[in-house]
């Protein structure tokens, strides 16, 4: 049995819904290329230094260089802030009070609870000290990395089962579907899973930029030789 | 590595790239002299217009029914002497009845006011306009008016109470911006002048009450409150009262306060002077019309008061650039519409 025994109507909504993986992959390939370079449009291909500054720095420190470089005043100022969480992120010391001002400065007009900027984030405060520290951990915590896995690995299974199977049942060679249909799932597993250890294993990072690379190539390509496969005749 | 590992990404995804340069806009200053401080005046034709889009705000005023968004068109000329400056934004409405008084039902007279929960006046406010233009303050050419924003957060300001919803001062001493604040109802319809101003660190309400915005020098200059020893009704009117049309009373057009009005008239709530020194440098001329208000500013390239290097821009090196930043305020006290970054001004 092959995808072309199937009617039209079957066909015609595999395409619909290939089309709608194509575009949600690569939505979300623009959408990781804007929060990593910190750009407000267009393609940004996320680069390795991109990658290891969110999976490897404190969250503070990753979105100084990223999502938020445009609010920061001066680059010295995210080593600042860095050098302060490496010497323990204390509530003491010119380390300290350099570093809070720099905070205060660039960060908690918007991450305030009692914001009315335009853009405020009252739901990220970075008011008190406490509220700062919990932004100043290495890499994605247990609590984040357990969310941010399960969330993926649900979605992404998902739909990544739904096009293996019809995958499976194109008329390519045996081998090229078996190769993509274990490229996109060993690719998303291992990719999130260097999401979590590249904060003990930096060079997890380059894990990360190829694991991706590979698993949105497997899905778009899957998705593309499906289309390409199911509208032609039976040999 | 970086670059081969981003190729490599770029071409398994089969997706073609465009990358868009999320940089600053660049004002192209040309040279050229306008005959009049008149908007339509043909020099203009000759300078390029950047356009930008006001979407920002730092807080939301109670019941506030001003605008929230606003589109800047600016332009610039200059020539052996002078800089011109044209900037023209949307503002729905022409506001120019700054806290004036009115007659009541029952004879006794009233000075509008409607504070909002910081103190400050949307309502009966008028429009103002604002350009900063950075000095020496790290972070300006980056961030624009945003690196001296300090908003209030539980009424605290750097650890002093405080209930304005935030403070303009720069992070570090010897840091200053430039301020061109066009403030429509006082010197600027009645004068054609803007109040020149400058921001600098000074974050102690005790050193200054207007914290780190000051007024540049002035012997004279500026308005004050029209109103009675017993605070009960405006002290002056304005001789003539065609003169109410810009909102306030000059100084030298003021006649003591004749109350032959019947209920709903009103008198302007402010006696105005023309600024003098370095605070009234920036000539302005300003018309609302169709839903927008256009100013043309013009000031020396260089200004020579004592404090000139710490009040004013200096445009003495035609070869550098300077960065600037624009702001619109609808019938508002402080509330405006602002813009992210800061627009590069070169000369050409």
């Amino acid at each position: 049995m092959s995808i072309q025994q199937l009617n039209t109507q079957a066909k015609t909504a595999i395409s619909l819904f290939l089309l709608f993986v194509i575009t949600a992959t690569i939505s979300s390939v623009i959408l990781l290329g804007l929060e990593l370079s910190g750009e407000k449009a267009g393609f940004n291909i996320p680069t390795v230094s991109q990658i290891q500054n969110k999976y490897t720095m404190p969250s503070i420190v990753s979105a100084m260089k990223g999502s938020m470089y445009k609010e920061v005043t001066d680059d010295a100022d995210i080593d600042t802030v860095h050098n302060w969480i490496k010497e323990g992120a204390k509530k003491e010391g010119k380390v300290y009070d350099d570093a809070w001002k720099i905070i205060q400065n660039d960060c908690a007009n918007c991450h305030s609870k009692t914001s009315k900027m335009s853009r405020a984030i009252p739901s990220m405060p970075f008011d008190t000290y406490e509220q700062v520290l919990t932004h100043t951990e290495a890499g994605y915590s247990w609590s984040k990395m357990s969310k941010q896995a399960h969330i993926h690995m649900f979605g992404i299974s998902t739909f990544l089962i739904l096009i293996s199977v019809m995958f499976a049942y194109t008329t390519y060679k045996e081998s090229v579907r078996s190769v993509l249909i274990i490229a996109s799932f060993g690719g998303a597993f291992l990719d999130i899973f260097s999401w979590w250890f590249s904060k003990f294993i930096p060079e997890l990072v380059y894990l990360i930029f190829a694991m991706g690379g590979i698993m949105v190539s497997s899905i778009l390509l899957m998705s593309v030789l499906i289309l390409a496969n199911i509208w032609k005749k039976e040999g | 590595m970086k670059k081969f590992s981003s190729i490599v990404l770029a071409s398994v995804i089969l997706v073609g790239t465009s990358a868009f340069a999320a940089g600053i806009a660049t004002l192209e200053s040309v040279k050229g002299t306008p005959a009049s401080m008149d908007a339509s005046d043909a020099a203009w034709a000759k300078a390029k217009a950047v356009t930008v889009v006001l979407d920002q705000t730092p807080y939301v005023p109670e019941g506030y029914k001003g605008m929230l968004k606003s589109n800047a068109v600016i332009q610039s000329l200059y020539d052996d002497k002078n800089i011109y400056v044209k900037y023209q934004y949307d503002d729905p409405t022409l506001s120019v009845d700054r806290m004036p008084w009115e007659k009541q039902a029952d004879g006794s007279w009233k000075q509008l006011k409607a504070p909002d929960q910081t103190g400050h006046d949307n309502t009966y406010y008028e429009d103002k306009a604002a350009i900063y233009w950075n000095i020496s303050t790290k972070g300006f050419d980056k961030k624009g008016c945003a690196v001296a924003c300090h908003l209030t957060k539980e009424g605290m300001n750097n650890g002093f109470a405080d209930s304005s919803a935030g403070r303009k001062y720069t992070n570090n001493p010897g840091e200053f911006l430039d301020m061109w604040h066009w403030k429509g109802v006082r010197t600027g319809l009645s004068f054609d002048q803007t109040h020149d101003q400058f921001v600098d660190s000074t974050n102690d309400p005790k050193l200054s009450k207007e914290w780190g915005r000051k007024g540049d020098e002035q012997t004279k200059g500026g308005y004050k409150n029209n109103i009675n020893d017993a605070k009960t009704a405006p002290a002056f009117m304005n001789k003539d009262a065609k003169d109410n049309a810009v909102g306030s009373i000059k100084e030298d057009n003021k006649v003591p306060f004749v109350d032959t009005f019947k209920a709903g008239d009103r008198i302007p709530g402010a006696i105005v002077t023309q600024h003098d020194g370095s605070a009234g440098d920036i000539a302005t001329k300003a018309v609302w019309k169709d839903g927008k208000w256009t100013l043309v500013f013009k000031r020396p390239l260089v200004t020579t008061h004592p404090k000139s290097a710490e009040q004013d821009v200096q445009f003495n090196d035609l070869k550098k650039s300077y960065f600037f930043a624009v702001s619109a305020f609808d019938n508002s006290q402080i509330n405006h519409v602002y813009h992210d970054g800061a627009i590069e001004l070169r000369f050409k």
